[in-house]
């Protein structure tokens, strides 16, 4: 671009009309009216609910730690150890379905009084 | 609120753990058992599918016993059998003596509502057997 162009459109451009303060001002407020200039900040919930998540999370946890779920509550009784200090001739361990039952039976087992065998 | 929701927390989770460690208390029968008529006496209804798990099938009980849970060497007494407990139910050390003589010792994990059949026990005319059951 020229030098003489830039003139020229510099020289068509126009200085904007002064104007009044209060005009300015009142013009100002108008237009910020038409657009709210504060939104409400959507409070989240999750700091009103925490004292009570942080509630049933406790309430669950001690639940969990003291009522354990599938903890094998559901299985039979179990022998750990077993020492025959009579006489015998075997030992069985067997267990019953129906209620879960665990036998320990002690066979030919010899104390002051006989029994019939097994 | 806060103070108070703690409060309440605290409050459920004593009440908690004082009912897991409020303890079970083990049952101990001596039942007699025999071959010939069914029968089932009274008391042994709730161990009879256990019972009937052996080869005999008519079922007397004899004496009974509790101990609470923890055991604390604590001895029973029924008829000839002295049965003596210790520990705790995950780890509950059973020892049998008739008279003086030591019959057996035994350890066992014990669940609760499932029962323990030691048995072979010499008997006239059949066996004797001890039932334990915790609850």
């Amino acid at each position: 671009m020229k030098q003489s162009d830039i003139e020229r459109a510099l020289s068509r451009m126009t200085t904007p009309p002064a104007r009044d303060r209060e005009d300015f001002w009142s013009d100002f407020r108008a237009r910020a009216r038409l657009h709210p200039q504060w939104h409400p900040v959507r409070e989240s919930a999750l700091p009103r609910l925490a004292p009570w998540l942080a509630f049933v999370c406790t309430v669950l946890v001690a639940a969990l730690v003291l009522f354990p779920f599938g903890n094998g509550e559901s299985k039979a009784s179990e022998v750990l150890s077993v020492d025959i200090l009579a006489q015998h001739s075997g030992v069985m361990i067997m267990n019953e379905e129906a209620s879960q039952g665990t036998i320990l039976w002690v066979c030919d087992m010899e104390t002051e009084t006989g029994g019939d065998s097994t | 609120m806060k103070r108070s929701l703690l409060t309440i927390g605290l409050l459920l989770c004593v009440q908690l753990a004082g009912t897991a460690l409020a303890g079970n208390q083990v049952s101990i029968r001596l039942v007699e058992a025999r071959s010939g008529r069914p029968h089932l006496g009274p008391g042994l209804a709730d161990v009879a599918a256990t019972l009937k798990s052996t080869r005999y099938n008519h079922f007397t009980l004899l004496a009974s016993s509790g101990v609470a849970l923890p055991a604390r060497g604590t001895a029973s007494q029924l008829g000839a059998y002295t049965v003596v407990c210790s520990g705790a139910q995950q780890n509950l050390q059973i020892s049998v003596r008739r008279g003086r003589k030591p019959l057996l010792s035994t350890t066992w994990r014990l669940r609760d509502g499932k029962p323990v059949v030691i048995g072979g026990f010499p008997a006239q005319g059949g066996k004797h057997i001890l039932v334990f059951l915790a609850r």
